[in-house]
């Protein structure tokens, strides 16, 4: 009895291996990255007040911040998605470029700020503590994921019956 | 609702798709099965969005390219938006991919039809209609359909896998 239920359970994972390829978890890996990157760089973050996050835009710059960005806007130091006036996470944009995808799924690369000590995680940490949150995923962007998920396992079915 | 939705009745395709009334007859009992028209159904989803994606219409035409300016204002291809998402030239309806992600494919007894969920429907039937963007003027999308040749098609391969054991569930 256990012998054919250790067989059950071998076969369901190799046929979940051969469904689910690398291919398949790097894709959806990969849109997920895009999914949080563009969104914060549109404005964007999550609203964590419900059980469900969802999208909301992101705080304000405070106006001595603001102030601040328009003197590197000045000296051409800060970035070209930066704005004093639109928050978007983005100064030279080197926070949202340190979001990687790894076999994990979606990790921020833990690299030194060019700017100071501080490290992109730790700075990720302190714009979800001043309310900014942005790295996750809203339940919009599951139900996107989930889509993409489901496509690309039917066309990998769709291959292997052929 | 202001577009119409993309209604498939499996009988008449069936009927459309093969010659043989010896044939019709035997295929018209897994037609008219509920996990043949689920499995049919989503694959004619997963169709729309490679082909919206890919920038062609339900009628088989190029959705052409974004405008370089408006006759009011600001084209959408020179907004911030336009640039963050780095779309292209051509028409894809796909900035976050919300939409087409939000396609179903629902049935009664003889039909199959898909739609937006309620949440973008109102964007959906922006598309469709060409009232959408900032000026409520662009050119139609139809986006929400098949040309007839493909739907028999689809139909055709369908058939072929559910009756070699394919459903809609095992193809998630």
């Amino acid at each position: 009895m256990a012998s054919s239920l250790e067989q059950l359970q071998a076969d369901l994972k190799r046929i979940g291996k051969e469904l689910v390829t690398k291919k398949i978890v790097d894709s959806v890996s990969r849109q997920m990255r895009d999914l949080i990157y563009k969104r914060t760089k549109s404005g964007k973050g999550l609203s964590v007040a419900n059980a469900a996050p969802g999208i909301a835009k992101i705080v304000r710059l405070k106006p001595l911040t603001s102030a601040e960005y328009k003197r590197y806007r000045a000296r051409r130091i800060l970035g070209p998605f930066g704005s004093p006036t639109r928050s978007n996470l983005t100064f030279s944009g080197e926070l949202l470029e340190s979001l990687i995808v790894t076999s994990l799924g979606v990790e921020l690369e833990d690299v030194k700020h060019s700017g100071s000590d501080s490290t992109m995680r730790q700075i990720a940490k302190y714009q979800e503590d001043d309310g900014r949150a942005f790295f996750g995923i809203s339940d919009t962007e599951d139900k996107i994921l989930d889509a993409l998920f489901k496509r690309l396992v039917r066309q990998r079915i769709r291959t292997l019956i052929r | 609702m202001g577009y119409k939705v993309f209604k498939v009745n499996v009988l008449s395709v069936l009927d459309s798709a093969y010659d043989s009334t010896q044939l019709k007859d035997k295929l018209r009992k897994f037609a008219s099965d509920s996990e043949f028209k689920q499995l049919y159904g989503q694959r004619m989803v997963d169709r729309i969005v490679k082909r919206t994606q890919s920038g062609v219409d339900m009628n088989d035409k190029p959705m052409g390219k974004y405008k370089e300016s408006e006759p009011k204002g600001h084209a959408y291809k020179n907004s911030f938006i336009f640039q963050v998402y780095g779309k292209r030239n051509k028409v894809d309806l796909t900035l976050t991919g919300e939409m087409l992600s939000s396609l179903t494919a629902d049935f009664t007894k003889s039909l199959i039809i898909i739609d937006v969920d309620s949440e973008n429907s109102g964007k959906a039937e922006g598309h469709i209609t060409g009232k959408y963007g900032k000026n409520g003027r662009t050119d139609p999308r139809p986006f929400l359909g098949l040309p007839p040749a493909e739907v028999i098609s689809l139909f055709k391969e369908s058939m072929k896998d559910f009756r070699s054991g394919a459903t809609a569930e095992n193809e998630v």
